[in-house]
Formats: structure tokens, sequence, C-alpha cells
């Protein structure tokens, strides 16, 4: 390797896993990979410690000299964001595990401006969800940091104390007026103790929140599950969902107001309401959500997917494009996912039945042992959570029918309102044609050697752009 | 159309390697750059996101025998991994368990198959599958 034995810079390209590629020139023979690595991190916002290198099929080490693996004049080397290093990794793990909570445990944080705007359910994924995507790492960052230190961490290790702080903020000291069962979990510090290790542990919780949909899910599959999802839903999540919510008479109003939106009429008195559900993507003159305007084909066809739908909370599958079909008996799975994501949009018929407090203690006393459960930590949380945001903004959180009778069913308000906003740009419907849209992707599958263009673009279409699915389908084609 | 002869066939994959022409999730290249036959090639995997491979890198090693490309390369993998086509004593790929080993066609390449892999890693049956600890090798 004559080249790289003379002392002359040379010009490398870099190729960000997600950025475009740039170039750069330096000295192979003057520079360890660590040093280009600081050099790169001015270049890219990727620190210099969760930098990796890739070329020609190898993993750049730190304390190597560049040309050691050969680079020359107009070679490519990738460039991965990667774990931080483990000095680093071993901070942060010392520093999560050292103690703190988060906006899930205390009415007190939740009043934060920061952790406020993240429960927005209009705006946000499910919870679930939520805790995995990035826009919510910097909150947790923060909520950790500020965990972290010393007094904070003092002060809610003690049970006594957060049960003090609750009881100080005045919403929750009349919700738990009301509900005397959400103040018997507020005085059990075994309960406050381990909503505090779920909370500063946003591994753990994000883990036992997956353990605790698959239980459900496995639940629904045993004989009587189903039942049993029921109870479990009518005892736990409802009294802790009303709870959170205090009886509103506007909501009685928004309902009305809301079905007036929707066509909809009241069903006659002592009869089996067979007129189905409107259809809320219908083209009316005010829609909420301010995106509804556009819709998708099949969903135009819809009108009732819910009509005949007993009182129970039937949700349906994530998908906008799935509800379409949805078999009843498929129906539990999904019920356990909405109950446990889209609290916000319960009918108030829920509200009705359970907030007065002799019918919800019973249900509640019945269960009291699961308090273990941590499902149910979460719900609490989010009730918690939620709660000042009822306050602030009851005529939203109430926007719903009190019956689900000949009424628009809430979970389709939900999914509508949750879904449009992620979904609105795949629904925007395409103008160019396919050669010019995919263009970025047509030259990427040639650069494959992917090379019949009409192939790759039928590829396209039918991954609707991505290009893994496409080589995907390129290959199934080929192959068969 | 003619047949590319083989070394003729893994030079173009080289400068293909080197320059990381591709859609760069994958890079490979030869482990001995003095070696005038080209047999041996590490193989890199950035793993794919959302899924539990998401920021970690595999490395791997290829081996072209003289029928390359009539025959497919075999491949073993380094890093640790758990996959149903991986042999988890050896790190070799089963050949008869990724479908482009299986179904080798000539104009396969090295990137076709670590795009494979890659692709079988965010197999919705497989990017979930605990992994071993990063780091660790076979």
């Amino acid at each position: 390797m004559e080249e790289t034995l003379s002392e002359r810079s040379i010009v490398v390209s870099f190729r960000p896993s997600n950025g475009k590629l740039f170039d750069c020139s330096f000295d192979p023979s003057q520079m360890t990979v660590l040093q280009l690595k600081e050099k790169l991190a001015r270049e890219t916002n990727i620190p210099a410690d969760s930098m990796r290198l890739v070329y020609s099929g190898r993993i750049l080490k730190d304390e190597d000299m560049v040309d050691s693996y050969g680079v020359k004049e107009g070679h490519t080397i990738h460039v991965v964001r990667g774990a931080a290093n483990q000095a680093a990794e071993q901070a942060a793990a010392n520093s999560s595990s050292s103690g703190g909570a988060s906006r899930y445990a205390t009415p007190s944080t939740s009043s934060s401006p920061a952790s406020s705007s993240s429960v927005n359910p209009f705006s946000n994924p499910p919870p679930t969800r939520q805790l995995g995507s990035n826009s919510n790492n910097f909150e947790q960052d923060l909520m950790r940091g500020m965990m972290n230190s010393p007094m904070m961490r003092q002060i809610l290790s003690n049970p006594e104390i957060v049960r003090s702080m609750v009881m100080q903020n005045p919403t929750m000291r009349q919700m738990i007026e009301r509900n005397p069962e959400i103040g018997h979990i507020i005085n059990d510090p075994s309960f406050i103790r381990q909503t505090m290790d779920m909370a500063r542990n946003p591994e753990l919780m994000r883990e036992m929140m997956r353990n605790n949909d698959r239980a459900l899910a496995n639940l629904e599959t045993i004989p009587g599950g189903f039942n049993h999802l029921r109870r479990m839903y009518h005892t736990l999540q409802e009294p802790l969902e009303s709870a959170g919510r205090h009886s509103d008479n506007s909501s009685e109003a928004a309902n009305q107001r809301l079905a007036q939106m929707l066509n909809v009429e009241s069903p006659p008195e002592g009869q089996i309401n067979s007129t189905p559900l409107p259809n809320p993507w219908a083209p009316r003159n005010h829609n909420n959500s301010g995106s509804s305007s556009t819709t998708t084909g099949s969903s135009l066809s819809q009108t009732n997917p819910f009509g005949g739908i007993s009182n129970f909370g039937f949700g349906f599958p994530g998908s906008i494009l799935n509800f379409t079909t949805p078999p009843i008996g498929d129906r539990i799975a999904s019920t356990t996912n909405q109950t446990s994501t889209s609290q916000t949009n319960q009918t108030s018929q829920a509200n009705n039945s359970s907030s007065t407090p002799s019918s919800t203690s019973a249900g509640v006393s019945t269960t009291t042992p699961s308090f273990s459960d941590p499902d149910l930590f979460r719900r609490f949380q989010q009730a918690m959570q939620r709660y000042p945001q009822y306050l602030s903004r009851p005529h939203q959180q109430t926007f719903y029918p009190t019956s689900l009778f000949g009424s628009p069913n809430p979970f389709f308000m939900n999914m509508q309102q949750s879904s449009f906003g992620a979904a609105q740009p795949t629904t925007i419907q395409p103008t160019e044609p396919p050669e010019i849209r995919f263009r970025l992707q047509l030259e990427r599958l040639e650069e494959m050697g992917f090379v019949d263009q009409a192939a790759n673009i039928r590829a396209l279409l039918a991954a609707g752009g991505d290009v893994n699915s496409a080589i995907e389908w390129l290959l199934q084609n080929s192959n068969s | 159309m003619a047949k590319v002869p083989r070394n003729f066939r893994l030079l173009e994959e080289l400068e293909k390697g080197e320059k990381g022409i591709g859609d760069g999730t994958c890079s490979y290249g030869l482990s001995n750059g003095d070696d005038i036959y080209m047999s041996d090639w590490n193989g890199t995997i950035i793993g794919p996101g959302h899924t539990i491979h998401e920021n970690r890198i595999y490395s791997l090693k290829l081996h072209c025998d003289d029928n390359y490309p009539d025959s497919p390369p075999s491949v073993h993998f380094i890093s640790r991994i758990n996959l149903p086509c991986v042999n988890q004593q050896t790190g070799k790929v089963e050949p008869t368990k990724l479908s482009c080993l299986a179904n080798w066609k000539r104009n396969y390449t090295l990137e076709t198959v670590l795009t494979d892999l890659r692709r079988e890693m965010a197999n919705p049956h497989n990017k979930k599958l605990p992994q071993p600890p990063e780091g660790s090798s076979f």
C-alpha cells in the first residue's frame, strides 16, 4: 500500500446511516480512528464516544491508525450512531439505579410544564408506545436527572412525604375524597415504593408494560378469559379512570353537540337501537381534528363497524384500514389494548356508574390484593397523570357521548384523533407519477443491482415506497 | 449474456464495498487486502432500526470458494447473534435456512447475502428475539 505511506491527505466519503454523504480529507497515516471520530463529531452531531465507523466490513477500533485498514482516496466509511461506550453506559446505569421517580409517580411533578405537554392524548401516541419513542427520551432524561439529585431522592424515598405531597395538591385531594379507594392506594407505602422503583427505571417500566400486555393477551385465549378480563376492566379500570374525572355537566351538552355534528339521532326509548353508527370520516361542516378531510377509500364506504356491539368499550385494531372487518371474537385483545391506551375517551357512562363511592369501593375491595399488579400501577399513574388535564380542558375530555347506543363510538373518535396525526402524511394522495415520486428509491434499487425499472416501480408501489420491503418483494417475485 | 468470471466479479464487488455503494446498511471488504484470490471477506450488518438489533453492528466473515459466484459463499457470524438461520454453536449461517443461499442465483452478490440477513433480523418473527450481549463473539 504505497499511497498510505506517503504523507498526504486523502479525501474519503463518510456515509452516516441517516443523513447525507459528506466528504472529509485527512491524512490516514497521521490519525488514529479516535482522532478521526473526534473530527467527525464536529461534522455530524454524533458524539465521538457513541460513534462507530465501519469500513470494508470491519469496525474501526479507536486505537488503530486509520491507514491500517487500507482506506484510500474515494472510499467510503460508514458512520453509525451506536450505543454510548461502556463507561458512559455504566455511569447511566449507576445514576438510574440510585433513586428518584418520574412524572408518572407524583401529581406534583405532573404539573410541571415539560410533563404536562407530553400527556396530551390528542397529539401523542398511546403511552405504551410513547415510552419507546424518541420524543419522550428528552423528558425522561430530564426527569431522571432531576430525580437523581440527592434531595429529591431523599424526599421520594419517604412514602409519607410523597403522600403529603399528593394530598397537598387540591385536585388530588378532591379526587381522593370522592374516591376513598384511591386514598387507600396512596396510604399504602409499599405501593408508593414500588411505583417509585418502576418510575425511576424506564426500562423496567417498559418491560413490565410489555409483559402485561402479553399476559392480558394470553389470558384472553384461555376459556373464560374474556369474562375475567371484562371483570377486571369493570372492577379496576373503570373506577380508576372515573376517579380521574369529575362529573361534568357540560359533557351532556358537548355530547349533544357532537351528536348533532355527526347527524346522530337519539335512539328511541326502550327499543333496540338498530341505526348504524355515523361515519366520522364523512365530510361535514365542522371537524374537530382539522385533518379528517383526508379520507381513505376504505373508510369512506364504512358506515357502522360497531353497531350491534354492546356497551362494553370495544375498540378496534390499531390500523384504520383494519377496522372494516373486525370479528367480535378477536375483539377482546384489542379491547385490552384500548382499555390500557385510550382511557381518556371512555364514556362518561362508565363515569356515572362508578363515581358513587359505594359501587366503586365494592368493586375495588374485591380486588385489593392485586394492587401489587403493575398493570394497576400503570393505570393509576395514568389516571393521576391525566388528572390535571381534565381540569384544564374539561370540554375536550368530555366531548364524547354518554351512551354507545346510537351515538358515535368514542373509540372511533379516539382512533380518528390519534391515528390521523400519524397517518396523515401517508394518506395524502400522490400526484406525481411513481417514477418521480420514487426517484431516490429507484436509484438506490438500481445501485443494489435491481436493474428492471418496471419491476422496481411495481415493487415500490407494492411496498409503499419502502426500499427494504421493495427488495423483499423483488426477491420473492424473482424467486418464484 | 457472457458470464462474468469469478475474479472480475469479486473485483467489482470489492470496489462497491470500498466505495460504499449500496444502501449503507451493510459493508464488506477483503479481510486481507493482499489476498489476490479474494476468498475471504469481512462483512458488517448495521442492525435494523426498531428491532432488538438497533444500534448494534454485527461482524461476519464470508468465504468465496473457487466456484463463486456459481455457488453461494459460506457465511459465518463473528458477533454472537440469535437468529434461526444461524448455528448457535459455530455462528455459521445455515445455507438451507436463508432463502438467498438456498436459492442461490449467479447474479446474487455478497451484498445480497448481507441485506438478506439484515432483513431476516428485521423479520417480525425475529426482531424481538432475545440477543446475547453486544460484543460477544462465536
